[in-house]
């Protein structure tokens, strides 16, 4: 039905029994994609078959004829998800059913938004699509918060063409409550591992995103390498347990799968103050939560008085004992002598190791 | 790629390059020309060259070479646009092959096999994972068949296929590279070596978005050790973007060397070298020099080869916008010598000039047993021979079949309007800068969009993308 007069008067016949409540409701995964004529009114793709429908309402109130398939080629634009076919099967073309784990996927592969959902756009499902997105996770008492605002850069190993890498320090028996987001640039957050000895380490990694771990060595100038590598699925936890010859390694927690970093759908949560959003922005969608909980368990080196890990006792150490002066509970890692007071004694200890760690 | 050779000859030959009038030869549909390959394919005894480019319909093209007189450029029909060709005998009949790099995302090599005529079977497909833009060819679990490493752009993943010695493949264990990079690594091109001088051949791939050559060691099976990446060397503490990659023996002790053109914002375009330290294991690059390679446009492409025969390796650096093609001499002292050894190049010379030279190429087109250039004009559709008129150390060479007047090739104006607003070009590998790393990832596109890639022909089974929907 093309022609115009007779699309508008089966319009304006049909518009007296519909709503535009039940329009929309024609939108949806119970139809038969946007591209293709059919009987009905209505498409697969809600944004594409609404975008169609507020410029032409024949096409939600009647059929979708060759006219609104017109349409949606013209206005639809990179709208592809979802489509017909299973998100974790491979099919001939662009998209899946599940709408957000088709646009989670061709946000960071488009061919799987344009082209066919093939292997690779399963395996990327497989990775980043499993699993329940909400699972906020309840820091432990005495866990360390990372400290990096989602807007700063503080810890992000060799980024920004940084010369020396930038990276925080974590303890033996240490826990950190971090977050990490996909904001341009990515947020990585490195932590250098201290000498250990006796036995290996053990990282325990709980987290709200599709994580992975990576263990670096080297330097930013170079070389620098990724000697291995842990993916953890969204809303689990994992432990890994590793080796490490002498050296400096530096363990990175970032949001990606097996091969792959994720690159879009963890948007900072906190006001950047000298780039507030426009009143009228709206957020960016979330598909996971932005948390994690990293634990680290290894015997390390003796270095009493190296409260930060980073193998020297100086004036930084000497502010952390500081801070943790008095009474002290669960993780307390000023109180050199373990027995539950931060006090002058332990004080001493500090000054006793003062300078480079042995 | 030039292999390490004992070299010790004095270096008198050193000065001008001489070039004579370029033979232009250019590709009869649109191609976007990106990259040539050398080799006698149709057994007259003369070089031949196959240009691979982003032709929209899915060609590339054999240009037959006679005597140092290239011929009509012949349509090969590889399936999809190429940026990369590699020749080789991957069947063992003892006719050359042909590889493809099928650019596209649903990523492919796309392969003819040689009759030893200058004709070609059908392509075959190999898939492959996004947008692969490069492939080295080499035995890389030393069984003595040529096995292939090809890079994908969009992920940063190698993909190692192992050859039967009947052409047949299976993958080897794919090689992850450049990690812990915050920005896309964006991998650009890939070559074999013997970096740690161990008898087996290592990978090394040029990740233009993490500006890293990431050195990968092979541990003689085939299989890998993770890369270990490397920035370029700074010049006045900037960071360059890095397109393409040379290998040779730079500094004439004995190992191989790495050259890399660098992009620069701050700076004029330079050439940076990765000197081969040659630790008795592992890996030993130094990268502390680096050479103006122009004033003029973007340092995009560079090859090594002996210009004026005194045994040492000089560069030919193509440029983009405008695009000169610069050589530059050698002049390192080798220890061996009584020198420093510190790799040490003249200031550049120009042999051509057009718009944007997106490859180049050394090798002896017109067999008089100097070494010619090649290079690939992207923007004018053409393929370049500028014949080497340089006197040469060795007597015997230069005078052989040119006769032509010996003279250096006029530089020309290059073209205007083809200055690049830096501003508008963005932070495309998503580190949060702009730096001539995402310049020289702007020019990779130049030529073509890779979503362009939708026509699969009737002998690609598993070709789905016509059904595109939208």
């Amino acid at each position: 039905m093309s022609n115009p007069l007779a699309r508008v008067a089966v319009v304006a016949m049909v518009s007296l029994f519909t709503s535009a409540v039940q329009a929309q409701s024609d939108c949806g995964p119970d139809r038969p994609p946007c591209d293709e004529p059919h009987d009905g009114p209505g498409c697969l793709q809600p944004q594409c078959c609404e975008l169609v429908c507020k410029n032409d309402a024949f096409c939600c109130e009647v059929v979708w004829d060759e006219t609104c398939v017109e349409q949606a080629g013209e206005l639809c634009g990179d709208v592809y998800c979802p489509d017909l076919g299973g998100c974790l099967e491979i099919h001939d073309t662009g998209g899946c059913l599940d709408e957000t784990c088709c646009e989670l996927v061709r946000m960071h592969d488009p061919f799987c938004g344009y082209g066919t959902w093939d292997e690779i756009c399963v395996a990327e499902a497989e990775s980043w699509c499993a699993g329940t997105f909400e699972c906020p996770i309840v820091p432990p008492p005495g866990a360390r918060a990372e400290g990096e605002p989602c807007y700063e850069r503080f810890n992000d190993g060799c980024g920004g063409g940084a010369i020396e890498i930038n990276a925080e320090t974590i303890a033996c028996g240490e826990f950190i409550y971090g977050k990490t987001t996909t904001r341009v640039p990515r947020d990585v957050d490195w932590f250098r591992i201290p000498d250990t000895r006796d036995g290996p380490v053990v990282v325990r990694l709980q987290t709200e995103f599709p994580a992975r771990m990576l263990i670096v060595t080297g330097s930013c100038e170079g070389p620098i390498s990724v000697l291995d590598r842990r993916p953890v699925d969204p809303c689990s936890s994992d432990e890994w347990v590793f080796d490490l010859p002498d050296g400096e390694y530096h363990l990175v927690v970032e949001s990606g799968a097996d091969g792959r970093s994720l690159r879009s759908g963890l948007p900072c949560d906190e006001i950047d103050p000298k780039n507030p959003p426009d009143d009228d922005e709206e957020p960016l969608p979330r598909t996971y939560g932005l948390h994690y909980l990293l634990e680290l368990s290894c015997t390390a080196v003796p270095c009493p008085g190296d409260l930060n890990g980073d193998r020297i006792v100086d004036g930084v150490d000497l502010g952390l004992l500081f801070a943790a002066w008095g009474d002290c509970t669960g993780v307390c890692p000023a109180d050199l002598d373990g027995d539950g007071t931060v006090d002058g004694q332990d004080l001493g200890g500090l000054f006793v190791g003062w300078g480079d760690c042995p | 790629m030039v292999g390490a050779t004992g070299l010790s000859a004095p270096a008198s030959a050193d000065g001008p390059f001489l070039f004579g009038p370029p033979q232009v030869v250019t590709m009869p549909t649109p191609h976007s020309p990106t990259m040539v390959a050398v080799a006698d394919l149709d057994a007259d005894g003369d070089p031949d060259l196959v240009v691979a480019g982003r032709n929209s319909e899915g060609f590339a093209y054999l240009v037959p070479n006679e005597d140092g007189v290239l011929g009509t450029p012949v349509e090969l029909v590889t399936g999809g646009q190429t940026d990369w060709v590699e020749i080789a005998d991957l069947d063992g009949d003892g006719h050359l092959d042909l590889c493809f790099a099928v650019r596209s995302l649903r990523g492919r090599l796309s392969v003819l096999r040689g009759f030893g005529d200058g004709t070609f079977s059908e392509f075959e497909e190999i898939r492959l994972g996004r947008e692969p833009r490069a492939l080295v060819v080499d035995d890389l679990d030393g069984d003595g068949d040529p096995d292939i490493a090809a890079m994908n752009h969009r992920l940063p993943i190698i993909e190692i296929l192992f050859n039967d010695g009947t052409g047949g493949f299976a993958r080897g264990a794919d090689v992850v590279i450049a990690e812990a990079e915050v920005g896309h690594p964006y991998p650009q091109a890939i070559d074999t070596l013997d970096i740690d001088r161990d008898g087996d051949r290592d990978l090394v791939v040029v990740a233009t978005g993490a500006s890293r050559a990431c050195v990968i060691l092979n541990r003689g099976d085939g299989t890998f050790e993770p890369d270990a990446g490397w920035r370029p060397p700074r010049v006045s503490g900037e960071i360059g973007g890095m397109t393409n990659l040379g290998i040779g023996d730079v500094d004439s002790d004995g190992d191989e060397d790495l050259v890399v053109p660098l992009i620069l914002l701050d700076s004029p375009s330079h050439l940076g070298v990765f000197e081969n330290g040659g630790a008795p294991s592992g890996i030993e690059l130094q990268r502390e020099r680096a050479f103006p390679a122009t004033q003029l446009g973007y340092a995009y492409a560079v090859a090594l080869g002996d210009l004026d025969g005194d045994e040492d390796l000089d560069a030919v650096v193509g440029h983009a916008l405008p695009g000169p093609v610069m050589a530059l001499d050698n002049r390192t002292v080798p220890v061996a010598e009584g020198g420093d050894g510190r790799v040490t190049f003249e200031p550049p010379q120009q042999i051509g000039s057009d718009s944007f030279f997106r490859a180049v190429s050394i090798t002896d087109l017109d067999g008089d047993c100097d070494q010619d250039v090649l290079a690939v004009e992207l923007i004018s559709n053409s393929v370049w021979f500028l014949p080497n008129l340089t006197p040469q150390e060795d007597s015997d060479c230069g005078d052989g079949f040119v006769t032509r007047t010996g003279r250096a090739t006029t530089p020309r104006n290059s073209p205007s309007g083809f200055a690049i607003d830096r501003e508008a070009i963005g932070d495309l590998n998503g580190d949060g800068a702009v730096t001539g790393v995402d310049l020289a990832l702007f020019l990779e596109t130049v030529g073509g969009d890779v979503r362009a890639d939708s026509s699969p022909t009737s002998n690609a089974p598993a070709a789905t993308e016509e059904r595109r929907r939208r």
